[in-house]
């Protein structure tokens, strides 16, 4: 769907260089990064808003920066920003824009959009009246209206309360999946990439440190710069087995983890593990902690004032531990140790599949 | 959208009412003449007996004589009526125009306010009046615009001997009812035609303070623009106009034009008609 | 102050007696401006539109040349018609001078740089993320231009009643390209211009008020929709 390769884009003084970046039809790729690291820039090159300086950029086997084919590629993908930009018209007509902007007239895709993001009833209503949250649903219903084969998010819910991002993230998780379109969406909201997407790029100072899948940048960060932003965490892949109050038994790394969620049985979820939440000893139930692993050393290095040690337990965990614990408890590779964790010490971020 | 359409159909709406309110004749014929003519209210009654068969579109431009021997001398104007002669005999010599035709006389007047501070009044020569005028320093308007009034007025300077001096000599650069504006408002001296002051006279706020001189006699031509200098100049239009002045009719209008009003002949009327021009 | 008091009353009976001259003389000023305005209208707000949300080089400096235009002496541009319409000029073969086309073509040219202007500065308020939102939404160039167009629709109306009031209170290009002839080109402005030289004071202060009811009546249009009164959502 999207294939980009040498592009550089100079913004003022700040210069984005992305030497490679590859989208599947039907992917959600997310771009994180911290702020100034040229995300919306990237997204506006996307766009095609923004002409870069070199590079080539194929959007659905186009060339994209044919001035030929932008109003073909324009009609075939939707943007959403993160300030909700609608006319002194109805709702109706905002969302239809679109549609009259390529001379077509479909009531029904109108209505369907509406009723995809639960905003019918506001119809009539003139979109300037419009809460927070019922603007950004107006938004996204205007952006599937066509349905776009690509889907451009730029922070769609940076500018919302917590309660509200949840309900309209939630729709949006929905239609995204039914949908089929590629989506490519920037935040800074880990946890909220992590819900949606399939494949992440860590975006820091204009150029993409690391892209993959959001497991293996999370606990393999390929640079102390990505480290430093994502947190150097374990996650893990895993399904929700059953759920007893509020603690859920998790299958995940080929063991059963227990951890205290909001998540419901038979969700998929990402287990992440803080490496200063896991603690190690050479004897087993230290604390009467509920998740309690028989490992190996891998590796021990320093890492900031503490260390780092690399185990395996069937799965990859992190531990951060101090200089006195190394010391005491001869911490090398190949020892054997027990690593144990709190159920109240990790969360989980539950994902569409 | 439909707003674009409500908004040029006001548009053409008010075009086609405003512009004009019958279809305009093709031929247009410009005349330059002088503001004395339109001032007095002649060139309107003229105008109008002359467009009346709706043959032509008069555009009669009231300038001075320079100007509108100017206009002349470049083409722009078709048909002048003036009151310059000297530099009329000079345009016609210099192949600018054809057919001068001198037809219409009527006289300047020496105005001035009640007080007459240079004791003008009851001179019988018009130079002589002049000089106590300079003699006094007493304020003098001119139309310094190279009319025929305003080369009327050098010529009595000259008559005079006297070059009038800034310090009582104001050049008002504009026509007839202007500078007597001018005149009325600094209470001083000038120079105007006879029928421009009876047309404005309950305006004017000036008495006549000489008059009667020969040299005070003012006397208007017509000229055709000649064609073969200047092919765009509508010859058959400015031929036309000049037949209609010069006929019957035309004398009518002109001999009878303000008497009623102000009891008096403003224009006498000199030519003697020789064709048989009908008004329509 | 007895003849002004004379000449007010005179006034106001010449204009209730509905005087044909006066009223012939507003029609025509009225045509000629409203004309002007139009045409100003046509070209500038498109123009304006486009230098506002194209990048190009020296953009600034065309605007800067836009905003002077907006200060170009009425009498200048009626001077530099005039040498164009003479029949001695290179537009001589119109045979517009002295004609109500003339005078709406000085005008025209005296309203673009304001309406350029107003409608530069009025796009320009638009925040720029909002052009841009439309232009993803599948808009070309020009389509967005209008969405924006008509997100400032009361802000362009008041240029273009700004712009006609400024043309049917003008006395220089009109004057000079028209020439003041009675029932053809005769203004509202150059009646005054006139009448008041004869001193025909009666008649110029009539003149006079018939055009100062114009500009007020402008003046209330565009302060109604400034405060949106008219055409209020």
């Amino acid at each position: 769907m999207i294939k980009l390769n040498g592009l550089r884009l100079s913004v003022g003084t700040f210069n984005l260089a992305v030497d490679s970046l590859k989208i599947r039809a039907g992917e959600v790729f997310a771009i994180i990064g911290p702020n100034g690291a040229g995300k919306t820039t990237l997204l506006n090159a996307l766009a095609l808003l923004n002409a870069p300086s070199a590079g080539t950029l194929e959007i659905m086997g186009r060339n994209a920066l044919a001035p030929a084919n932008k109003l073909f590629l324009r009609r075939a993908m939707s943007v959403v920003f993160s300030q909700p930009y609608l006319t002194n018209d109805t709702v109706y007509d905002n969302v239809a824009l679109p549609l009259k902007l390529r001379g077509q007239k479909d009531a029904a895709a109108v209505d369907e959009a509406l009723e995809l993001f639960k905003i019918s009833h506001l119809k009539d209503r003139n979109a300037k009246t419009l809460s927070q949250g019922e603007s950004h649903r107006a938004v996204l219903a205007r952006a599937f209206v066509t349905k776009p084969r690509l889907v451009l998010l730029d922070e769609p819910f940076a500018a919302l309360d917590e309660r509200v991002k949840a309900a309209v993230s939630r729709d949006l998780r929905r239609v995204l999946k039914t949908s089929g379109a590629a989506v490519v969406f920037v935040t800074q909201d880990q946890g909220g990439a992590l819900t949606l997407c399939d494949t992440l790029g860590v975006l820091v100072n204009g150029r993409i440190l690391q892209q993959g899948e959001p497991q293996d940048i999370f606990t393999r960060p390929v640079s102390a710069e990505v480290a430093d932003f994502v947190g150097v965490e374990t996650i893990l892949p895993g399904k929700v087995d059953a759920k007893q109050d509020n603690l859920c038994s998790v299958e995940a790394g080929g063991h059963t983890l227990m951890v205290v969620s909001d998540c419901e049985a038979g969700d998929s979820v990402y287990v992440c593990i803080r490496p200063e939440d896991v603690s190690v000893s050479l004897s087993p139930d230290a604390g009467g902690r509920r998740n309690n692993f028989k490992s190996k050393v891998v590796s021990v290095a320093p890492w900031g004032l503490e260390y780092k040690v690399e185990l395996n337990c069937g799965f990859a965990l992190r531990a951060a531990v101090t200089k006195q614990l190394v010391d005491g408890l001869g911490l090398k590779e190949g020892r054997e140790v027990y690593a144990s964790f709190k159920a109240t010490a990790l969360h989980l971020i539950k994902r569409i599949l | 959208m439909k707003n674009l359409k409500l908004f040029t159909a006001v548009l053409a709406a008010v075009l086609s009412f405003g512009c004009q309110e019958k279809p305009a004749p093709q031929s247009v014929v410009r005349l330059a003449t002088t503001t004395s003519v339109r001032d007095t209210g002649l060139l309107d009654v003229l105008t109008d007996a002359f467009q009346k068969d709706g043959k032509h579109t008069l555009q009669a431009i009231a300038v001075g004589s320079g100007q509108a021997m100017q206009l002349g001398k470049t083409g722009e104007a078709d048909i002048l009526w003036v009151h310059s002669p000297d530099d009329e005999a000079q345009f016609v010599a210099e192949g600018y125009g054809t057919d001068r035709t001198t037809f219409l006389h009527n006289d300047f007047v020496l105005l001035g306010p009640a007080s007459d501070p240079a004791k003008v009044k009851g001179t019988k020569k018009a130079a002589e009046a002049f000089a106590k005028i300079a003699a006094a320093k007493a304020t003098f308007v001119s139309r310094a615009d190279k009319s025929g009034t305003h080369k009327k007025e050098l010529k009595l300077w000259d008559a005079a001997k006297v070059k009038p001096s800034a310090e009582f000599y104001i050049e008002a650069g504009q026509g007839m009812a202007g500078t007597l504006s001018i005149a009325k408002e600094k209470k001083a001296y000038v120079l105007a035609d006879r029928s421009t002051y009876l047309a404005m006279e309950k305006n004017v706020g000036l008495e006549i303070v000489s008059e009667g001189d020969d040299a005070l006699i003012n006397r208007y031509s017509l000229i055709l623009v000649n064609p073969a200098k200047f092919p765009k100049v509508n010859t058959e239009g400015a031929q036309a106009f000049f037949g209609f002045v010069l006929s019957a009719p035309a004398k009518e209008l002109i001999e009878k034009f303000g008497v009623k009003k102000y009891g008096q002949q403003l224009f006498f009327y000199d030519y003697r008609i020789k064709s048989d021009y009908q008004l329509k | 102050m007895d003849f002004i008091a004379e000449g007010f009353l005179k006034a106001l009976h010449l204009i209730f007696s509905g005087n044909a001259e006066i009223f012939a003389i507003a029609r025509l000023s009225l045509a000629v401006s409203l004309a002007a305005t139009a045409l100003a209208v046509l070209a500038g707000v498109p123009l304006g539109s486009w230098i506002a949300v194209k990048k190009f080089p020296l953009k600034k400096l065309l605007i800067a040349l836009v905003n002077t235009g907006m200060g170009l002496p009425p009498v200048v541009a009626g001077l530099v018609v005039m040498l164009f319409l003479a029949r001695s000029g290179p537009l001589g073969f119109l045979n517009w001078l002295y004609t109500p086309k003339g005078m709406i073509i000085a005008q025209f040219i005296i309203a673009l740089p304001i309406i350029t202007a107003l409608s530069i500065s009025a796009m320009q308020s638009v925040d720029p993320k909002f052009y841009q939102q439309v232009l993803t939404l599948g808009a070309s160039d020009w389509q967005a231009i209008k969405v924006c167009l008509k997100e400032i629709r009361l802000t362009v109306l008041a240029a273009v009643i700004a712009g006609f009031g400024r043309l049917v209170a003008e006395v220089g290009a009109v004057m000079i390209v028209g020439g003041n002839i009675r029932h053809q080109t005769r203004m509202l402005t150059t009646a005054t211009v006139m009448e008041t030289q004869m001193g025909n004071f009666d008649m110029a202060i009539a003149i006079g008020l018939v055009l100062l009811t114009l500009g007020f009546i402008v003046n209330l249009a565009l302060t109604l929709i400034q405060q949106n009164k008219v055409l209020a959502r």
